[in-house]
């Protein structure tokens, strides 16, 4: 199978560090649009959409390995490999993004330079008195139905009732249909990775991650609070926390300069004007 | 907080107040502008309360991670979004169903940085259609896990069925053979006259008009004697040895049965009376390699040719017919044939 059809990969630039993307759930690569010209002239980018997202291909959808956030992980790596990229890569997260490029991170040491984690959450749950993620299971349960009623208009959604004769494949066939009006292309699909992001819990696993991280905290997270970003600053080995000053989660798409002057700091990149020379 | 002033929309409430549905204007960040007089009734509070406030605050948890995750993506990428799920949080805390239209729209006065612009949201409460969407999503469920239990029902029913179908084969074999012990008689193998009377009804079935048969009634010479004087068994022994004899002088498609006590039938199927005349010339031929107790043994046999190959009850007359020959053979001496007129 050819990995880079499989991810829909993209590269845009041909020369310098990498800049490796990771999208959110509910979204997929064109996300990062407002992101990547900032860089194009200094890096070489790679976007992708995981498989069941975006135009990934859909038949390789593996209900078992993608209920599970290390099977979106293992597709970074598999990006990696197929591009030939060992070391160095600056790996830019959004939201559960973020978790997955930190599972990454840890099963592949030394691929990943540092991570820039924007509205990052280990785990949405609340898990009292220590956690507070910021649901409780049944919100995420309400979720799941949400999105049950949003995916009702498919046109394909109501129509097989999976029959054991035709086979027991949990996964739907790929619809065509209303693609575009979500980014995540197949209701199933959707909800496999709903499920996976949502009852995650990768608390544990923060203080394996060896890079250094950059954790941009949106200052007012319906999604990922502040005190969430706090809490991956304490639990991440090597971090720096900067909240910026953005209400709501995407602020790639939604602030898209603010985001973009945070990572040319980190990167050593920022794009200060010259100063005039004074007389 | 990085939030441009709204623009000023002198009485632009007061303009949405007639729509008869609740309308919500924000900005691109999602901070509320206007809501109007629909919108309050749902939600409770005053336009001056929630003015600035983020719209999420509008919504339950769940709802809140969908515009997320979902929606705003779609506003900022797309520039609106239309027909989308949701649920208003209302002034008791209650989820009210709701389906949302979005649209961006510049504001005319340009932006700094970041995006700017307005969003404008319609709302349409929809508890009936939430309500059946709900039940049809439950019905689908249903269906699924029905189709599921259809499918370890069928499953079960299969394995059923295959059992049965090889029930049924081991019942038809042992049919089989319980019919071939019906047709044999014991003692020497060979068929009854049950497989006589088969043999006659299957051959006139497929006989063509005027093609004729024989039958030949074989009756072992004075066995009565060799049963007294060499015992039951020896003529046992005799009677299956003439058996084999028999098998021997007749051709494939002919059949030998035994009739009762000492006599057997042959049954010639096409065969006319030289061709009759021929098997039991080889039947006494056969019999002389027969001997009990040093003495040579012998048969007599009555022939009986048949032409009306439909005649219902042929085999009945070929049997009166070949009897009453071999009694001739009988009182003219025995171990030589007759031919019934």
């Amino acid at each position: 199978m050819d990995i880079l059809q499989r991810n829909n990969v993209h590269v845009l630039g041909d020369s310098g560090p990498v800049l490796l993307y990771g999208h959110g759930f509910g979204c997929q690569q064109t996300m990062w649009d407002r992101i990547t010209p900032a860089f194009t002239a200094t890096h070489r980018q790679v976007l992708l959409d995981y498989v069941g997202c975006g135009k990934s291909d859909l038949a390789a959808f593996d209900s078992k390995r993608y209920s599970s956030l290390k099977g979106y992980a293992q597709d970074l790596l598999e990006v990696c490999d197929a591009l030939g990229l060992h070391s160095g890569v600056t790996f830019i997260g959004h939201s559960v993004g973020c978790s997955i490029g930190l599972l990454a991170s840890i099963a592949r040491p030394g691929l990943f330079e540092r991570l820039v984690l924007l509205g990052p959450s280990p785990c949405f749950l609340n898990d009292p008195p220590d956690y507070t993620g910021g649901f409780e299971r049944e919100d995420l349960q309400d979720l799941l139905e949400l999105m049950d009623q949003n995916y009702i208009g498919w046109a394909q959604y109501l129509a097989p009732v999976v029959s054991g004769e035709a086979g027991g494949s949990a996964v739907s066939l790929p619809t065509t249909e209303l693609s575009d009006s979500f980014c995540s292309t197949d209701p199933v699909m959707a909800r496999v990775f709903a499920q996976a992001t949502f009852f995650a819990d990768n608390r544990a696993d923060l203080p394996q991650v060896t890079p250094h991280c950059l954790i941009l905290q949106h200052r007012f997270d319906a999604l990922a609070p502040l005190s969430v970003g706090e809490y991956m600053h304490r639990h991440l080995q090597n971090s720096s926390l900067q909240v910026l000053d953005i209400t709501g989660h995407c602020g790639h798409m939604s602030h898209p300069a603010t985001v973009v002057t945070a990572i040319q700091h980190y990167l050593g990149h920022n794009t200060a004007h010259a100063e005039p020379a004074t007389a | 907080m990085q939030n441009p002033l709204p623009p000023e929309f002198p009485g632009c409430a007061a303009s949405f107040n007639p729509l008869p549905c609740p309308v919500l204007v924000t900005d691109t960040y999602g901070f509320i502008q206007t809501t109007n007089a629909d919108l309050l009734a749902v939600v409770g509070g005053t336009e001056a309360e929630w003015r600035h406030q983020p719209m999420e605050k509008l919504l339950p948890p769940a709802s809140r991670i969908f515009l997320q995750t979902h929606v705003w993506p779609m506003v900022l990428d797309q520039g609106g979004v239309h027909e989308i799920y949701l649920h208003l949080r209302d002034a008791q805390g209650q989820r009210i169903p709701v389906m949302v239209n979005c649209r961006r729209g510049l504001n005319g006065q340009g932006g700094q940085g970041d995006s700017a612009g307005l969003c404008y949201w319609v709302f349409f409460v929809a508890l009936e259609r939430s309500r059946f969407e709900a039940e049809l999503l439950q019905a689908r469920a249903r269906a699924q896990s029905l189709a599921a239990e259809l499918s370890v029902a069928n499953a079960k029913l299969r394995g059923v069925h295959a059992q049965l179908t090889q029930h049924t084969h081991v019942v038809e074999s042992e049919n089989r053979e319980l019919t071939e012990l019906s047709q044999t008689d014991p003692l020497t193998g060979l068929g009854n006259r049950r497989a006589l009377t088969q043999a006659v009804t299957h051959w006139q079935a497929l006989a063509e008009p005027g093609v004729c048969a024989s039958l030949l009634m074989v009756d072992v010479d004075h066995f009565k004697a060799i049963n007294d004087r060499h015992g039951h068994a020896e003529g046992d022994h005799v009677l299956t040895a003439l058996a084999q004899q028999l098998q021997m002088s007749i051709r494939s498609t002919d059949l030998a049965v035994r009739w009762g006590g000492e006599e057997f039938t042959l049954w010639l199927p096409n065969a006319d009376r030289p061709g009759a005349a021929h098997t039991a010339e080889r039947v006494h031929e056969h019999v002389r390699n027969l001997q009990v107790g040093g003495q040579p043994i012998t048969v007599s046999i009555g022939v009986a040719t048949a032409t009306q190959a439909h005649d219902p009850s042929l085999i009945q007359r070929l049997v009166h017919r070949s009897d009453i020959a071999l009694y001739q053979a009988k009182v003219t001496g025995r171990n030589r044939t007759v031919f019934a007129e």
